[in-house]
């Protein structure tokens, strides 16, 4: 057993490709429900991905990391719809304006720690719903949002069927993991290791402290937006649920007890927040219960999440060494 | 020589409690300056006014004849735990560098890691470098990784390159920080009790490697109780006492100073 994950270890191109290869076939065998159901879970991937940038690398608390899907989603139904810009093509808008308001609304904020961060962060993602549910501007369609927008077209071909979705959301993702695990391991990923571990620190050897932050935030609420634009062109209709609480704290679980910092453990957190309970909807009264439960579970077991990243878990330890000595 | 440091009028108010009061002192290039007084003589709070981990109540302090750039006081002041209310990675960059007086290394990362971080300054990749990998990135790391290397072996901590800082020898985890304050290329490294807890073997080897500093051009701002030590390393002497200079002057001048006698034998009666 342990030869054999060695031989994994040393290739780690053989099993990278080999995922990569199950992704592509995943949805050939199954029907479009199921295919749907894979697509969400990618879609929720790619927002546990953009969360954890913040929450897993820099180590900062966002409780109200929806309003930022709910933002990217609005600007590409908007620019759609009112403006006729293809789908495909307000992608990249509906990243900046997402990221423009992450910039916007964490600069203030930035310097608050721990809990009084998360609180502003909860208030922020109500107060971009609550906008939403406002029509401010006369622009987001009040408490009904909006609907009628057009299918994405890709070469030629309008992206209707399930499994079209699929692989364009399995492209993003690619690209996102991609480029996270580069930004992991450069200066600027090392600098948010640094802040994490201890933020005084990090200061006296000349990291400016703000400034990272406040990447971290811009580029998850920016990712962020790109999942909600990619959510708009598969359901195209959008409500301000998008941005509701409920789904800010679903993402926050998804990191937390996945696996705080570590890509698989997005995944598998994914597949214990989102996946399973969609997989059991028949059993619909249990479902709310069974995530309470796998909450208070996890926490008492295993608070560095199934999968956790090896920083995490040694500073878990650390800190449990430090509150012993203590006692 | 010309003069590196100099602090004017320095005042630290913290409520009531006047914890600096209008210090004085001016520091040469190329000197080991020493800033000795007993226990809660306000020592550390000069220290985090120069590093810009306090602001100033009252005062100035020029580093290479310009004053240090500060922010408004309270401007980012934290809620939490109100420490830093300055920048002082903008202090960092103009080439201050400093330990602290409990070792506050990454203590889950690397020695090597740990160095790598006093490097981030004097690089500059970001994103898009990241993200693309250009050469000009790589290149980057590569001296990042190099450097780091060079200054493990300086310090004589080759050895644990790819250990946990925690993991380390208490002794060595000092040494670790001062080479991760050296990896910031200062001009001025400022050591808080570096000899705190070391035995008398490492405290000969700290004082040495702190001569070694010296001669590779940097200029040493040393807090320390180790008397022994500091008489055989500095050449020039402030004590303070109850926040304010009571002496200053060469090793023997202060140690014959009639006031340093007085507040030094008064801690030991009380």
């Amino acid at each position: 057993m342990s030869t054999l994950l060695e031989n994994f270890k040393n290739r780690p191109y053989v099993w990278q490709g080999g995922l990569v290869l199950l992704a592509i076939l995943l949805p050939l065998p199954l029907g479009n429900y199921y295919r749907t159901v894979a697509w969400r879970t990618g879609l929720y991937i790619m927002l546990g991905l953009s969360l954890n940038i913040i929450v897993g690398y820099a180590g900062l608390f966002q409780l109200g990391h929806a309003a930022f899907y709910a933002l990217g989603a609005y600007t590409a139904a908007i620019l759609n719809i009112k403006l006729g810009v293809p789908l495909l093509l307000t992608l990249p808008a509906s990243v900046l304006v997402a990221a423009l308001f992450g910039y916007l609304i964490t600069r203030p904020i930035l310097h608050l720690r721990g809990d009084y961060l998360a609180i502003v962060t909860i208030a922020f993602g109500e107060v971009v719903r609550l906008a939403l549910v406002n029509n401010i501007f006369g622009i987001t369609g009040g408490a009904n949002g909006l609907s009628g927008i057009d299918r994405p077209v890709l070469f030629g071909i309008q992206l209707r069927q399930p499994i079209y979705h699929y692989y364009l959301m399995l492209i993003f993702l690619l690209i996102t993991i991609f480029a996270i695990r580069r930004l992991e391991h450069s200066r600027l990923g090392r600098a948010w290791l640094y802040i994490r571990e201890d933020e005084a620190a990090a200061e006296a050897m000349g990291i400016d402290t703000t400034h990272a932050k406040l990447l971290a935030f811009v580029i998850g609420s920016g990712w962020a937006g790109l999942a909600g634009a990619l959510y708009a062109a598969k359901i195209t209709v959008i409500s301000p649920d998008l941005g509701k609480f409920m789904e800010s704290v679903i993402m926050f679980c998804i990191v937390v007890l996945g696996g705080t910092g570590s890509i698989p453990g997005i995944f598998v957190g994914t597949l214990g927040m989102v996946t399973m309970p969609e997989l059991f909807r028949p059993l619909k009264e249990w479902r709310d219960a069974w995530l309470g439960i796998t909450m208070v579970a996890m926490m008492i077991a295993r608070p560095e999440g199934l999968w956790p990243s090896q920083h995490v878990r040694l500073e878990l330890e650390s800190e449990q060494e430090d509150a012993q000595i203590k006692a | 020589m010309e003069t590196l440091l100099e602090v004017q009028n320095l005042t630290k108010q913290f409520g009531g409690l006047l914890a600096v009061n209008n210090v004085n002192f001016n520091m040469k290039t190329g000197e080991i300056l020493g800033l000795i007084g007993p226990n809660g003589a306000g020592k550390t709070t000069v220290f985090n006014m120069i590093t810009g981990f306090h602001a100033p109540t009252k005062g100035e302090i020029r580093f290479q004849g310009q004053k240090i750039v500060r922010p408004p006081q309270g401007w980012t002041k934290n809620l939490k735990n109100g420490t830093h209310n300055g920048k002082p990675h903008k202090i960092t960059e103009q080439g201050i560098a400093r330990t602290f007086q409990t070792i506050r290394l990454f203590r889950n990362l690397t020695a090597l890691e740990n160095i790598m971080a006093g490097l981030h300054h004097r690089t500059h990749a970001g994103i898009w470098e990241a993200l693309l990998r250009t050469p000009k990135q790589r290149e980057e790391e590569a001296f990042i990784v190099s450097e780091a290397e060079r200054l493990l072996n300086f310090m004589g901590l080759s050895a644990y390159l790819d250990e946990l800082a925690k993991n380390l020898p208490y002794g060595d985890q000092r040494r670790l920080e001062i080479a991760r304050a050296l990896a910031t290329a200062p001009t001025l490294i400022t050591l808080d009790e570096p000899a705190a807890g070391l035995n008398g073997q490492e405290t000969r080897e700290l004082s040495q490697l702190i001569q070694k500093i010296r001669e590779s051009g940097i200029s040493v701002l040393l807090i320390e109780h180790d008397m022994k030590m500091v008489m055989g390393l500095c050449g020039h002497i402030v004590v303070v006492d109850h926040g304010h200079k009571i002496a200053e002057g060469t090793p023997t001048e202060v140690q014959n100073d009639p006031d340093v006698i007085k507040a030094y034998l008064g801690e030991e009666e009380s």
